[in-house]
C-alpha cells in the first residue's frame, strides 16, 4: 500500500473517531483479520479487536446469507458499559467503532456509513 | 516485516487452544463455554466455540495464530477463520484412535478448499500409549511426504518446531 493511501486510510480513522462524542477508537482491517489502520498505536490491542471482530462479522454474515437476507452492512454489539459497531466495506474491508456505552449510535451508524464510502475511494483494490 | 496468517485446526481435545497458548507472546483471545453434551463433558469442561487468537514474531515476521474449534458443527468457523491463510497446522491427539476419523475428515475439508501447505503435529507423545509418526501417517491416510512431527502442546520447544517446519514451506 503506498504512503499516501495509508496516511489517507489512518486519517479518516481518526476523524471518525475525534468527531463522535463517547468513540475510543476505531480500526480499519482486512476481512482475514489484519489491521489495514487504526486510531491506536500499533500494538496488541488493534490486533486483537481486528481478529476477533472480523471472525464476529464473518459469522453473522454466513447467518445473513443463509436466511437470504441480502448482503451485510453492520454489526451492532452492545454491552453492559460499551458498543462496537462493524460496518461493511464493500465486501472487502470492514470498519470498527469501539465506543462508550452512552455514546449516539445512530450517529455512530451513519458517520461509519459515510466514512466506508470515503475509505471505499481510497482502498487499494 | 511480513505478516502471516497461520490456522491451528484439528479434532475435539487435540490440544489447539494448549498449543496457541503454549506460543504466543500476547495474552491469547480464546472463546471456551462449558460442555453440555455429557459424553464430551466427561472428558473436559471447556471447549472452544468461536476461534483463539495469538501472535508470534519471527525474526521480521509477525505469524498470527487463528485456531479453529475441533467439533464439528462449528464448520462454519473453519470457512470464516482460513480466509487468506497461508497455512496450516493440524494438532492430533497421538493417544486417541477413536479421533483419526475426524482428523482425516479435517484435512480433507481444509484441503477441498485450500492448497496451503500444512503440518501435522502429532500431540501427546509424552503419554505411554502415543501412537509414533509412521504409525499415526498410516493411520490418517498421510501420503510418503507429509508433514508430520512429534509433538508435546505444551512445550514451548516442540511447539517452535511444528511451527517452523511449516514457515519454511511457506
Amino acid at each position: 500500500m503506498g504512503v499516501y493511501k495509508a496516511d489517507a486510510l489512518r486519517k479518516s480513522v481518526q476523524e471518525l473517531c475525534s468527531s463522535i462524542k463517547g468513540v475510543e477508537s476505531a480500526v480499519l482491517e482486512t476481512y482475514d483479520g489484519l489491521v489495514l489502520a487504526s486510531s491506536l498505536p500499533t500494538g496488541p490491542e488493534e490486533e486483537i479487536i481486528a481478529a476477533v471482530s472480523s471472525a464476529t462479522q464473518s459469522a453473522v454474515n454466513r447467518a445473513v446469507k443463509e436466511l437470504k437476507h441480502g448482503d451485510i452492512q453492520n454489526t451492532v454489539i452492545l454491552s453492559s458499559s460499551g458498543q462496537m459497531v462493524l460496518t461493511d466495506i464493500g465486501g472487502r474491508a470492514l470498519l470498527v467503532i469501539v465506543a462508550r456505552r452512552d455514546a449516539n449510535l445512530g450517529l455512530i451508524s451513519v458517520l461509519s456509513r459515510r466514512a466506508a464510502r470515503h475509505i471505499m475511494e481510497v482502498l487499494p483494490t | 516485516m511480513t505478516r502471516l496468517k497461520v490456522v491451528v485446526t484439528g479434532p475435539f481435545n487435540s490440544g489447539k487452544t494448549q498449543y496457541i497458548q503454549t506460543l504466543s507472546e500476547i495474552d491469547v483471545i480464546t472463546t471456551e463455554r462449558k460442555i453440555t453434551a455429557a459424553d464430551l463433558a466427561s472428558i473436559k469442561e471447556e471447549t472452544t466455540v468461536a476461534m483463539d487468537f495469538g501472535k508470534v514474531t519471527r525474526g521480521d515476521d509477525k505469524i498470527y495464530l487463528f485456531g479453529t474449534p475441533g467439533q464439528e458443527h462449528f464448520q462454519i468457523m473453519w470457512e470464516v477463520l482460513t480466509e487468506n491463510m497461508l497455512g496450516f497446522i493440524v494438532i492430533v491427539d497421538s493417544t486417541d484412535k477413536s479421533r483419526f476419523k475426524d482428523a482425516k475428515n479435517i484435512i480433507k475439508f481444509f484441503l477441498e478448499i485450500l492448497e496451503e501447505p500444512f503440518v501435522v503435529g502429532a500431540n501427546k507423545q509424552d503419554l505411554p500409549n502415543a501412537l509414533s509418526i509412521e504409525e499415526l501417517k498410516k493411520e490418517l491416510d498421510l501420503p510418503e511426504d507429509a508433514l508430520i512431527l512429534p509433538l508435546v502442546a505444551k512445550d514451548k520447544k516442540n511447539a517452535k518446531k511444528v511451527l517452523d517446519l511449516l514457515i519454511e514451506n511457506i
